[in-house]
């Protein structure tokens, strides 16, 4: 089968300021997004995502390199008829109403009226908006705004859902219904493909992950073989032990801050943690907390701009 | 085509939905009463101010409405990034501005109705007749106004609104000036001066093709065919414009 | 409650103090700018000359001269009620004409009031001539110019050809038939006179004019004869 999302060599340098100074946004980008999947783009803000999903949807053309939707190589305008696109932070026009916003998209998809009014009463059922689609766009909430982008961009019944960063900006009960909502979609078989530079939201509903950092997919996988599973750290912290006992510690921990009244001590080996303990308590001292930590995402992006940097 | 009609649709709704539109259309109509007034004051032929004056604001407020309106149109999809799930469709850029381009037609076709109709109704109700040879100049303004809005069209797919602005209306200007520039560059008897204002003559364009006021108001004999040629000029004009805004259009970045 | 009421009184009769001294306020302040007020003299002093203003006009050159024709009208107005004085009609209205050469009552109006009012005749026949140019065939205005050099400027001779053009052209009343035939009398262009009257006696179906040309064709004939004779 063919995949959703197909990229070769994909690469995009944009050209600014006075001197038309280059500046790669994306480089040689080559990524396969199978049929069904729902794969979360992961970067820090500036990395790339949206420039990608950008070349994707036809917004920005690339510099050099290809890519292809469902086949369909990305030039071509018919490659976005089975593709729908929730852009970042969404906008609409603010003298239409709801109803008759989504009506309008699905005529850019060349729906008559009666398909139209089918499906938009099962997208204002799916993405909550039922009683307020008469109320122009200019007085949405931001959720809101996000829902009824979930719902333009599923007008056309789509395959491949292409989303920017669908949770920022969101309360919590937001995020969760724009999780079900893709949960949902990935049930109907369709593939959905998110940027996003939280690592919860990923977590909760990816299949596959990528990582880009300043421009570059750094890694494509399961998003529990991208992250390490061993602890990463553990962060003690002992009250009663005075400024020059605290010294005995140095050789074992990582760092040491003083708080109040207290100690936060560093271990990047598990080993130690016994030891640890028992020499707290040999100094009659008392452990507030132990908190192990587990790699997350942020530690993965500051790894690869450190060897970036090196 | 769907989507052409789509977009023509949207851009009507959003200028009609637009306060702007309705203080210049109140402000034309309040240009139209004074001249009642003025035409009592003065003496000469009779409604001649009248139908000056109306045809007069309905040009004017015509050119006001068309650069106000079509600098926005595109800019303000792109500063407002309404845009991008527009043409993450399967829309064609050139399609999108073809629906732009046909939106504020609609929007201009509507308002010049609507003024000449209160033109036609203050005549009546003033002098009692209908006079059908102002038909002849309502129809130029319009194609007069077609043209301009083209040309913001244009500027606005690689400017932005106030750039886009001054130069459509210093278009304006100028194409009410060409024959003056064409004759400036005959008299000078300069070979190359002549020849860079013949050029400018056809580059620019000639507005003053467009203007049958006076030929209305006074009845003047106008042959069809000069109404023919100054139709099919204002359409290849056109034309030409929105394949030049298609083409910067179609290259451009959304960043 | 009560007290309230009260303060609620006090503000609206303060504010009403407030509104009413302000309007007086405007009405003092522009009543002592009227004194300041410009002539209208000035203003006309700015514009351009019709060839330049064309240009600027943009198209709307029916609209700026009708603007014009009611500055002028107001001009003559004011001019008129205190000192008689013109000196800035002849342009104004040579203005408006440039801008808007069908515009007739200008003609009209510059014919007449300049050569009558502001003693500017020769001023008054380049308005007429501007007027032939744009309505040959309206009778007035060279019928009018022939009055002026003859009435204003005392020049029969000059006059004939202008009234003798009017007496030809539609609409013409009768007496403009005769009148040139009489003017070339006067400047003693007898020949010229009598050639008039049988051009009008061959050409006119109305029988008092006839009659009329008959007598002068008899007396002319009968004095050239003497004249012949004396000779």
């Amino acid at each position: 089968m063919t995949p959703a999302i197909e990229t070769k060599h994909l690469t995009k340098t944009f050209r600014s300021g006075f001197f038309m100074k280059e500046k790669c946004a994306l480089s040689d980008l080559s990524l396969t997004v199978e049929h069904g999947t729902v794969f979360g783009f992961l970067g820090p803000n500036g990395a790339g995502k949206t420039t990608t999903l950008k070349l994707l949807t036809g917004l920005i053309q690339a510099t050099s390199g290809e890519a292809f939707i469902f086949g369909k190589s990305i030039q071509d305008v018919s490659a976005r008829s089975k593709l729908g696109f929730l852009p970042e932070r969404p906008y609409f026009y603010e003298y239409l109403t709801g109803l008759e916003f989504l009506h309008f998209c699905g005529e850019l998809f060349g729906m008559g009226l009666e398909a139209r009014r089918k499906k938009i009463e099962t997208l204002l059922d799916l993405v909550q908006l039922k009683g307020s689609e008469q109320i122009p766009l200019g007085r949405y909430s931001k959720g809101m705004l996000q829902r009824v982008g979930l719902a333009q961009a599923l007008i056309n019944d789509p395959d491949l859902v292409i989303l920017d960063e669908p949770m920022s900006g969101l309360d919590p009960i937001g995020r969760k219904e724009v999780r079900d909502i893709i949960l949902r979609l990935k049930e109907e078989g369709k593939t959905v493909f998110f940027s996003t530079h939280v690592l919860s939201d990923a977590e909760m509903i990816c299949d596959q992950a990528g990582i880009i950092i300043n421009g570059r997919l750094r890694s494509v996988g399961l998003l529990g073989t991208l992250l390490d599973p061993k602890i990463r750290s553990i962060e003690v912290t002992v009250k009663g032990i005075s400024q020059e006992k605290i010294q005995a510690i140095k050789p074992i921990a990582d760092s040491i801050r003083a708080g109040d009244q207290s100690y936060h001590i560093t271990l990047t080996e598990e080993e130690q943690l016994p030891k640890l303990i028992a020499w707290t308590q040999k100094e009659s001292g008392e452990i507030l907390s132990i908190i192990p930590r587990k790699e997350t995402l942020e530690d993965i992006f500051l790894d690869e701009i450190n060897e970036a940097k090196s | 085509m769907k989507a052409i009609r789509a977009i023509a649709v949207n851009t009507f709704k959003e200028a009609v939905r637009n306060k702007i539109l309705y203080s210049l259309i109140f402000f034309a109509f309040s240009m139209m009463l004074i001249s009642l007034v003025l035409d009592q004051a003065t003496v000469g032929q009779r409604n001649k101010i009248i139908k000056d004056m109306g045809l007069g604001s309905i040009n004017l407020f015509g050119v006001i409405i068309a650069i106000v309106v079509g600098i926005n149109l595109v800019y303000k999809e792109i500063e407002k990034r309404t845009i991008y799930p527009l043409l993450a469709k399967p829309v064609k850029r050139s399609h999108f501005l073809i629906g732009k381009y046909f939106g504020i037609l609609l929007t201009l076709a509507v308002e010049t109705l609507l003024m000449s109709v209160f033109l036609f109704l203050l005549i009546l109700v003033y002098e009692g007749t209908f006079d059908p040879f102002l038909l002849i100049a309502l129809f130029t303004i319009f194609i007069e106004v077609s043209v301009i809005s083209a040309l913001a069209i244009f500027f606005s797919s690689f400017s932005t609104p106030f750039l886009s602005g001054m130069f459509t209306f210093a278009l304006y200007v100028i194409g009410h000036l060409t024959e003056y520039l064409k004759k400036f560059g005959a008299d000078s008897g300069n070979a190359l001066l002549e020849w860079v204002t013949t050029f400018l003559y056809y580059l620019l364009p000639n507005l003053e093709r467009f203007n049958m006021k006076e030929a209305a108001v006074y009845h003047l004999p106008v042959e069809s065919g000069r109404i023919l040629l100054s139709v099919t000029y204002g359409l290849f004009y056109i034309a030409t414009v929105m394949l030049l805004s298609i083409l910067c259009f179609d290259r451009r970045d959304f960043k | 409650m009560g007290v309230q009421l009260k303060n609620l009184r006090f503000t609206t009769l303060y504010t009403w103090i407030v509104v009413f001294s302000l309007a007086l306020g405007t009405v003092l302040s522009l009543n002592i700018l009227q004194k300041y007020q410009t002539k209208s003299t000035e203003f006309l002093l700015y514009l351009p000359s019709g060839k330049n203003l064309k240009p600027i006009a943009l198209g709307y050159n029916q609209m700026l001269a009708d603007l014009l024709w009611i500055k002028t009208v107001s001009y003559f107005g004011s001019h008129f009620m205190t000192d008689k004085e013109y000196p800035w009609l002849f342009h104004i209205l040579t203005l408006i004409i440039d801008l808007d050469p069908r515009f007739d009552f200008p003609y009209y109006f510059g014919g007449i009031v300049l050569s009558l009012e502001g003693s500017q005749a020769e001023n008054a026949n380049k308005i007429l001539e501007k007027g032939i140019e744009a309505y040959p065939n309206k009778w007035e205005y060279p019928f009018y110019i022939g009055f002026n050099l003859y009435y204003h400027l005392g020049d029969p001779l000059k006059a004939a050809p202008y009234i003798e053009q009017a007496s030809l052209l539609p609409g013409a009343p009768q007496f403009t038939k005769t009148l040139a035939g009489t003017l070339y009398e006067k400047s003693g262009k007898n020949n010229a006179a009598l050639e008039f009257y049988r051009g009008v006696y061959n050409n006119t179906a109305n029988e008092i004019v006839r009659e009329k040309v008959a007598n002068r064709i008899k007396d002319l004939v009968a004095k050239r004869e003497k004249d012949d004779a004396r000779n």
